[in-house]
């Protein structure tokens, strides 16, 4: 039986890696599959719970998730190409217009 | 009981809807106005004769600010004193109601004007309806507020402003001592319930309060704070210069509020809490000197005058001493009397010279008028018989409560002889001024513009009506208090208020009568020829102060007195002493003996020295009038070379004992002072270039610093909010 | 069995992560992303989420990063010659001394489960999907026409941001 804390601590490193991944990389598209990759961590948790707890909920917030991560990408990916077609780059460190 | 509730509610109807629909009345408004406090006076004559008969009436509607154990109801007690007054108040408001329809005629604030004296109606209606303590301060306050508003009606006027808010900030200062008082009320007694406060009164009788250091009996102090409500309401002394500014306002104002009705409300309050009054010999001292000293100041103030509205303002400050001192002597009852018949001639007096003034196109100066007489006949004839009556000429309503109050003071004591002398003096020389106006204006010499004697003109019907209804009223209402034969039905009238809560406080007794001790109290007025009576003769009558009543069968018997043995009896004695002996007396001796020192007055003395008082006071007004008629009937030099005479007090008179001027160098100028200062470096330097600049300075400041720790790159942001939670963790696993 | 499974899938799945977020070329990344998708869905299967599986698949393998190939493709990057931020050697020490210690508390501290009511073989019984249903479509019947609102409103901020015309006519208009 695989304990419920693998599955925790899985999820934690995944979430980790897609936060350094947002801090880090210079193209917003790696920036956005980071994100995917946080969203996933916490499916992960969600099934997890749901399946040692014995709850249906936690698959049902899944959902959920996928949603928001399906309309983030939509949008996600329109300012991208928005932003390519009007600055001629993706790197986020050159997107500084919004200071002082 | 709910035709009780619609006598206040009638004229707040007619606020709200005239004050709300401005627009839609304009000149209309009286349409809405005056039936609506003529119904309410018709159902106040209706209360007046149920609770005549017995029916009073104390219920609570709701609970107005229920705050822990403090409930406050707003109700609506009924009994013989607020029938009275609330008789007087729409009587005279529904006349001035009447009257201002013709005396405001194309005011551009006509329809504001109306809705204000409704809500002043409305206010003193239910400041005399109330049944408690915090009511009664809710209408205390909305009649100033609205005495206020209608001063300033005509707001252009620089002399209105600062007359109005004189008005407002000295009223502020009695409504102080006056809220403290109800403080005090509440955290004595737990309640600000009448009935429940009287009843308690008794209990309380020993117990002091801190004040300032000193222990006060704690009934004194209530009183005195209560008084200075008063003392602020009816301009009593010190707090007195406030009335006279008012006549800024239009006159019908000046009647309604400031003769009638609204400055007797602290007179009212008075007579309304007797029993805390009767139970501090302080306080009824106070009071009782107050309102002499008030009245002589206020009577030889209004001697030099010359506006014609000032001196009957004079004259209603002096009255309104009358009244108080009344009310200081424990003679209550002669009080509300002289208020009720006050009420009456003095509006006629104000309506009268509203109908001078109105009639010579704004002219308030009476050595600018004269021989008027030709020009308008009504107002010249009313004039004269609210002058006669304010003079106190038999058969005039003055003349019955003023010399009701002369022959209650002289009946009081030693210190009632010298109220009764302060009486006659003011006396005298109210019946002087008051036909100097009467002369100059009337009378004397043409002293007209030529502008003016052109458009002199009688005034319309609307203002002439309520001028002889009041003239009438002024000959009648004294017959109320006529003294000469049966019971005076004034004090039948009032005699259960004043009876029922005051059971046997002994600061009363010891107040009504000088010696302290009980057994001689009995016959301490009587110049010492009572025969010594057995105690229980004095305990049980002592409502007979002489002992030739205690020694009548009926009263003996009615009073379950010991019949003395060896005292006159005298047939007049006997019958004024049963006079005196309601039924409520007998069935509380002691109450009752205590409580009217005035009565028992009555009962004890024979007629013949109040008739000779009556008599001497008549000959007092009479020669001030011959004086008057001497000296301003024709052109005479007399008056000026006696001022030239005596300039100091000529000078001193006419200006009212520089009175304003002392408030202005000891209070306004000060103020005025620390407030220009407290502008310019509290307000200027302080708050707005320390405070407010320094703010928005320092947060620029810090802005130009931090924007540098701004790059607009969201990784950075990132970062920093992962160093964050680095912190936070952190920070778990070290501690 | 299920050990070697899991252990299997959970190693891939770092793996691909870590790759997803450090290798140099955006294409390569994707098919990384990809990757992990898949043993992501196998991590479900493990755990009886069946349905999921299926869903993880096709909408984040089928939709999702397909979406994302499109827009590479679309955009035709250059490769660039420092793909990483310059913070980054630090926001690694940070960051995973952070995860570190999380990890540290996670195998410390316990996890006391509660039973809830649905145990593995009444979902088993009633069959993965259809419970999913019932729950969806009773209890959290208006988050999820919510969830709709959600997708409608991201599609016409898709539509409205891409659309050439619109931006350049509001830019005429501002100029």
């Amino acid at each position: 039986m695989i304990p419920l804390s693998s599955y925790v601590i899985l999820s934690a490193v995944i979430f980790f890696i897609g936060v350094i991944g947002v801090v880090i990389r210079r193209t917003i598209i790696v920036v956005l599959l980071s994100i995917e990759l946080m969203l996933n961590a916490v499916n992960i948790n969600f099934v997890a719970f749901s399946h040692y707890l014995e709850s249906i909920t936690g698959q049902v917030f899944v959902f959920f998730t996928l949603t928001v991560a399906a309309a983030e990408v939509a949008v996600g990916l329109a300012l991208l190409i928005a932003i390519y077609r009007n600055r001629k780059t993706v790197n986020v460190e050159e997107l500084d217009v919004m200071k002082w | 009981m709910v035709t009780y509730a619609l006598i206040p509610l009638l004229p707040l109807v007619s606020f709200i809807v005239v004050g709300l629909f401005q627009k839609w009345f304009r000149n209309q408004a009286h349409l809405i106005c005056v039936p609506m406090v003529f119904l309410s006076f018709a159902l106040s004559l209706t209360a007046l004769f149920d609770v005549a008969q017995g029916n009073t009436v104390n219920v609570d509607f709701f609970e107005w600010i229920p705050v822990g154990s403090f409930n406050p109801t707003f109700g609506v007690m009924v009994d013989q004193l607020t029938a009275s007054m609330l008789v007087l108040v729409t009587l005279v408001s529904s006349l001035v109601h009447l009257y201002t329809v013709g005396y405001m005629h194309g005011d551009k604030g006509y329809d504001r004007f109306f809705a204000y004296i409704s809500l002043f109606t409305f206010s003193m209606l239910v400041l005399v309806t109330s049944n408690n303590f915090l009511q009664l301060f809710f209408g205390w306050e909305a009649v100033g507020l609205c005495s206020y508003l209608l001063i300033v009606h005509w707001y252009e006027r620089k002399a209105s402003c600062n007359a109005s808010l004189k008005a407002f900030i000295q009223n502020r200062v009695g409504d102080f001592g006056f809220a403290i008082g109800i403080f005090l009320i509440w955290v004595t007694f737990d309640s600000v319930d009448y009935q429940t406060v009287f009843a308690a009164v008794p209990e309380h009788l020993d117990e002091s309060v801190s004040f300032l250091g000193w222990e006060v009996n704690v009934m004194t102090m209530i009183a005195l704070l209560l008084f200075v409500g008063a003392v602020g309401k009816s301009a009593q002394f010190l707090l007195h210069s406030w009335l006279p500014d008012a006549m800024e306002g239009p006159t019908p104002i000046s009647a309604l509020i400031h003769a009638a009705t609204m400055v007797t409300a602290g007179i009212f309050m008075v007579s309304r809490c007797h029993p805390i009054f009767n139970a501090s010999e302080v306080a009824m001292m106070t009071v009782a000197i107050v309102g002499g000293f008030t009245a002589l100041f206020g009577a030889t103030i209004a001697l030099t005058q010359n506006d014609i509205k000032k001196v009957v303002a004079y004259s209603t400050m002096s009255q309104l001493g009358y009244m108080v001192m009344a009310c200081g002597i424990g003679a209550y009852a002669a009080g509300m009397f002289h208020l009720l018949t006050h009420g009456v001639f003095k509006a006629l007096l104000f309506l009268a010279a509203g109908s001078v003034i109105h009639a010579l196109a704004g002219e308030q100066d009476i050595r600018r008028m004269g021989q008027a007489k030709r020009h308008m006949p009504t107002t010249y004839w009313t004039m004269l018989w609210g002058s006669l009556a304010l003079a106190g000429i038999f058969p005039f309503a003055g003349f019955f409560s003023k010399d009701e109050i002369l022959w209650q003071a002289w009946n009081t004591g030693m210190m009632g002889k010298g109220l009764w002398l302060v009486g006659i003096i003011v006396a005298f020389m109210t019946a002087f001024y008051t036909f100097r106006v009467f002369f100059l204006v009337f009378y004397g010499a043409d002293n007209m513009d030529h502008e003016v004697r052109h458009h002199a003109h009688e005034s319309p019907k609307v203002i002439t009506i309520p001028l002889v209804t009041l003239a009438i009223g002024s000959l009648l209402v004294g017959w109320l208090g006529q003294p000469f034969w049966g019971k005076n039905p004034v004090h039948e009238y009032m005699s259960p208020v004043f009876q029922s809560a005051v059971s046997g406080t002994p600061a009363l007794q010891a107040h009504a009568t000088p010696l302290p001790d009980l057994v001689t109290a009995a016959f301490a007025d009587d110049d010492g020829h009572g025969a010594p009576a057995a105690p229980e003769a004095a305990l049980g009558a002592e409502a007979a102060v002489t002992p030739d009543a205690v020694a009548t069968p009926e009263v003996a018997m009615s009073a379950e007195a010991v019949v003395t043995p060896g005292a006159v009896v005298t047939p007049e004695a006997a019958v004024s002493a049963e006079a005196v002996v309601t039924p409520e007396a007998a069935a509380h001796p002691v109450a009752a003996a205590a409580a009217h020192g005035e009565e028992a007055g009555h009962g004890g003395h024979d007629k013949g020295a109040e008739f000779a008082l009556m008599a001497l006071s008549m000959l007092v007004a009479v020669s001030g009038i011959w004086m008057a008629h001497r000296w301003y009937g024709r052109p005479s030099q007399a008056p000026s070379r006696l001022a030239a005479a005596y300039q100091t007090l000529y000078q001193g008179s006419l200006n009212k004992w520089y009175w304003d001027e002392l408030y202005d160098a000891i209070f306004t100028r000060p103020t005025l002072r620390l407030a220009n200062r407290m502008w310019r470096v509290a307000d200027d330097i302080i708050i707005d270039k320390v405070l407010v600049d320094g703010v928005a300075i320092t947060t620029r400041i810090t802005g130009e610093i931090l924007k540098f720790f701004q790059t607009g790159r969201v990784q950075h942001y990132a970062m920093v909010m992962s160093l964050g939670i680095f912190v936070i963790v952190g920070g778990f696993f070290l501690f | 069995m299920m050990q070697a499974i899991f252990i299997y899938l959970a190693t891939v799945c770092v793996v691909c992560a870590v790759l997803t977020v450090s290798l140099r070329q955006p294409v390569y990344n994707v098919m990384a992303l990809l990757t992990m998708f898949f043993h992501v869905a196998g991590l479900y299967v493990l755990l009886n989420a069946e349905f999921l599986a299926v869903v993880q698949i096709i909408v984040y393998a089928g939709a999702i990063l397909v979406l994302y190939l499109f827009v590479l493709m679309l955009l035709n990057l250059r490769s660039e010659s420092r793909h990483l931020h310059r913070q980054w050697p630090f926001a690694v020490l940070i960051l995973g001394s952070v995860a570190a210690m999380l990890v540290g508390a996670m195998q410390a501290g316990g996890f006391g489960l509660p039973t809830g009511e649905a145990p593995a073989q009444v979902i088993q019984a009633v069959g993965n999907t259809e419970s999913i249903g019932l729950t969806l479509y009773t209890d959290y019947l208006l988050p999820f026409e919510l969830a709709s609102l959600v997708l409608l409103v991201a599609m016409i901020g898709a539509i409205v941001l891409t659309k050439k015309e619109l931006i350049q006519d509001h830019g005429e208009e501002q100029s």
